[in-house]
């Protein structure tokens, strides 16, 4: 099951489109509309993954996880953030346990 | 009282995810419960920034304690697969989420 991450790769851009919408919507209103269909089809997106047998720990995990790095990966480069050594390690950090989350969890056609 | 209302915000939130796995099994009633858990936890949220909680903390607990609650129970409730090497995953997303929002 390939597209499953395919799947999984649509809600978690989703979301973070919708969470960055949210931060500009602050300057441009119109941007609260990406965020609502940001929001809408990241959760459509899991729904499909959990009725496809997909365990909601391991979606969960790798979806808030990997969500979480790219927006503050994204924020920084967008709204010229600070982004500090510590905030690299995090990166790493997030992206290793990911792996591992999915790598531990069994069977490993859970997500693949 | 910032701090309840962050607790608040995340057992809501965790509820309504939870919920969300028993709405997709078949059981689409569970939907509304969804909805109602992340509307009140948005709440909630937003109850903690306006007593002070800084949005990095704040976003960062809500996170981590989010994503390391949902695969316990989860586990437990659902069966589903919890190994070590998922709790090492998840610990190490636990830290990354920690210093990401406070670097």
């Amino acid at each position: 099951m390939r597209d499953r991450w395919a799947v999984l790769a649509i809600a978690i851009v989703t979301e973070v489109t919708g969470t960055l919408a949210l931060r500009g919507a602050v300057d441009r209103p119109w941007l609260y509309a990406v965020t609502a269909v940001g929001y809408v089809v990241s959760f459509a997106a899991l729904v499909r993954l959990l009725k496809a047998g997909a365990a909601l720990g391991v979606v969960y995990g790798i979806w808030s996880g990997l969500g979480v790095a790219l927006t503050a990966g994204l924020s920084a480069w967008l709204f010229d953030e600070a982004f500090s050594g510590l905030m690299v390690l995090g990166l790493v950090l997030i992206v290793g346990g990911v792996l591992l989350i999915e790598a531990g969890s069994h069977p490993p056609e859970e997500l693949s | 009282m910032s701090w309840v209302y962050l607790i608040g915000a995340i057992l809501t939130e965790v509820a309504g995810t939870l919920s969300l796995r028993v709405a997709a099994g078949g059981r689409r009633g569970w939907y509304v419960v969804v909805v109602g858990g992340y509307v009140v936890s948005f709440v909630l949220l937003a109850a903690a920034l306006q007593e002070g909680l800084g949005i990095g903390v704040a976003y960062g607990i809500w996170t981590a304690l989010g994503v390391a609650l949902t695969a316990v129970l989860s586990n437990a409730l659902f069966g589903e697969p919890l190994t070590r090497t998922m709790v090492l995953g998840m610990g190490l997303v636990v830290v990354g989420v920690a210093l990401l929002e406070l670097g």
